[in-house]
């Protein structure tokens, strides 16, 4: 059972291959490819995780902001910060397909 | 009885159902085909993306249940938040590879990329009957919400036949909507749903701190070991350890929720996903600011208010939101903030019973019953068994106690995430054998079902000793360790003797877009 398929520009045949692997072709072949996540996005995308994952830095009451505890503000100040890290990924990625 | 809090809840819910039957015609397509009627043909953008998986993962429970949780446990309750804040990052990373992959190949659910990445229908059916036992109760729990809503608006809920009708009706409308326009419905809906909640919570956020002295006052009310997690001492982690489990093993499961792959699959591409994922944080900072109503009911001392007291009684902290919104607000406006409830338990059960009926069509009818069925046979089948799917689930609530939903649904997180080595794994690598994977879901469900009998299905904690430390984690996590490791084992052992495969219809350009 084989098929034609649309792949990358050309067609190609596949075809299940029962021996060995499917397909030679690696992930090494698309080290560069623009919509791959480079060690920086990685790093941008952790950084929030962290910061809620941190629990017995920010399980306490102290400092206050308007009357709300530590534990309370800093999760909740983590919500929009965790938009701007995933945005600065969003614009490297746009940035980078644009130029290749 | 409050005769405008009915009468508005009544206008908002039938302009939703009206929108749902009409949304058949919106970017029509050809509803025979189960990529239009069950992912809306693949070409929601950037807003009703936005939108619609918005409406699909804050859902009506979550709005009561969370307010519940920091209402009767404090702190702990509070875990929603860092869960979704993990959610992002995660799905901004893994998801997009999901999509492209199934794009390329017409997957519909994660169990058929799964049956085609490593060529195991049984694979695939573990991973699809997985998701379908999960969202049941899932939705069992949406319509418990709607039956909170009912409450509140003072009509009967039940016992007997009469006390149903509300429920039943409520029922036919979200059941019609769905059969008729398949995910073009929630989508809609969704729209109203979040202007609502918006309104809502808004209003709710900025009315009752002023009302009830400032946040000062607020937290002053909360008694103090709710006010923040109990310290590490000796090697006891006590509930820190198992705050950070929980909101990652949550986060974790959220990602591969059938509900969740059929919001992410109608998507029009992996840059409509990738703008999503930056801009749908702001559900979450909603969702922070409806459990700190948690703490504000606690403040105003609801549930020894004399109006609100049988309520508590019935409903237990479930009560904490609805009781706000009676208490503090007119009668109007109460009935715009219970409608938003309500209807935000029609899009997630909507999407829901889509998605299960998807993984029903797609991994068992088609792939075990009737390899032939022609699409529009398919598509036929997955409409029935949304209906299907639905009764199945107001037959839960008519007919079991409350808790078995509850109790679950709680299940049911830790059942997906033993999904995780095989979907999130395969989309990296295909290193894994299949029936390596098999034992490994094995293995994890197994113990995963075992540790939550510890507490009779109570709670999803689960105390791990190593040494002279006690770790209380979720359930969840430690069994997904479990599932990792007899995987690798297993697929190492297989190898090593030679009987490992590899067969795989993808390719790994497939999974880049």
């Amino acid at each position: 059972m084989s098929e034609m398929a649309y792949r990358n520009g050309s067609f190609v045949t596949m075809e299940p291959d029962l021996h060995g692997p499917a397909h030679t072709m690696t992930e090494s072949r698309h080290p560069h490819h623009p919509k791959r996540l480079r060690w920086f996005d990685i790093l941008l995308l952790a950084i929030p995780c962290v910061a809620v994952l941190i629990v017995p830095f920010y399980n306490r009451v102290e400092p206050k902001l308007w009357g709300i505890p530590f534990f309370y503000w800093w999760q909740l100040m983590w919500v929009p910060l965790c938009s701007v890290f995933l945005g600065l990924v969003y614009l490297r990625l746009r940035r980078r397909r644009a130029g290749s | 009885m409050h005769f405008w809090t009915i009468a508005v809840f009544l206008v908002c819910f039938v302009l939703v159902g009206w929108i749902g039957l009409r949304a058949a015609r919106w970017q029509s397509g050809d509803l025979r085909e189960l990529h239009e009627w069950g992912l809306g043909g693949r070409r929601f953008g950037r807003w009703v993306t936005w939108f619609l998986i918005g409406g699909d993962l804050y859902t009506a429970y979550t709005f009561i249940a969370v307010p519940a949780l920091v209402f009767g446990a404090g702190a702990l309750g509070f875990f929603a938040l860092p869960y979704t804040v993990l959610v992002y990052p995660l799905v901004f990373a893994i998801l997009p590879r999901l999509w492209s992959v199934a794009h390329r190949h017409g997957y519909v659910t994660a169990a058929d990329f799964v049956a085609g990445r490593y060529d195991s229908p049984l694979l695939a059916l573990a991973v699809a009957a997985t998701g379908f036992i999960a969202t049941m109760p899932y939705i069992a729990l949406q319509l418990v919400g709607i039956q909170v809503v009912i409450a509140a608006l003072g009509l009967p809920t039940g016992p007997g036949w009469v006390g149903e009708i509300p429920l039943f009706v409520a029922f036919a409308v979200l059941a019609a909507f769905t059969y008729v326009s398949g995910l073009r419905a929630p989508a809609m809906i969704a729209i109203v749903k979040d202007a609502l909640v918006y309104i809502t919570i808004l209003a709710l956020i900025l009315v009752l701190p002023i009302k009830l002295g400032g946040f000062a006052a607020i937290f002053a009310q909360v008694p103090r070991d709710h006010l923040l997690l109990p310290a590490v001492h000796g090697g006891q982690l006590g509930l820190q350890s198992f705050y950070v489990t929980l909101a990652l093993g949550s986060a974790m499961a959220l990602m591969f929720y059938p509900h969740a792959t059929t919001a992410v699959l109608s998507a029009r591409g992996t840059d409509t996903l990738r703008w999503n994922w930056v801009f749908l944080p702001a559900y979450s900072l909603v969702l922070g600011l409806i459990a700190l109503l948690g703490f504000m009911a606690q403040a105003a001392d609801l549930s020894r208010m004399p109006d609100l007291a049988p309520y508590f009684q019935t409903f237990g902290p479930q009560f904490a939101m609805p009781g706000l919104l009676l208490h503090f607000f007119p009668q109007w406006f109460a009935g715009l903030g219970l409608a938003a409830v309500a209807i935000g338990a029609l899009v997630p059960a909507s999407i829901m019973s889509i998605a299960a009926a998807n993984l029903f069509t797609r991994n068992l009818y088609k792939a075990y019953l009737r390899p032939q069925c022609s699409p529009h046979d398919e598509t036929q089948m997955a409409k029935w068994m949304s209906l299907v799917v639905k009764l199945g689930a107001l037959l839960f609530i008519l007919f079991l106690p409350l808790q078995f939903a509850i109790q679950l649904q709680l299940m049911g997180g830790i059942l997906i995430l033993q999904t995780l080595p095989a979907i999130a794994g395969g989309l990296y690598t295909r290193w894994f054998d299949p029936r390596a994977l098999l034992m490994g879901w094995l293995a994890g469900m197994g113990w995963g079902i075992w540790a939550l009998s510890l507490t009779s299905f109570q709670k999803s904690v689960y105390a791990l000793s190593l040494g002279s430390w006690t770790i209380p984690g979720y359930v969840g996590i430690y069994a997904l360790l479990l599932n990792l490791l007899v995987a690798v084992l297993a697929t190492l052992v297989l190898r090593l003797v030679g009987l490992a495969h590899r067969r795989d219809i993808t390719q790994t350009a497939d999974y880049l877009g």
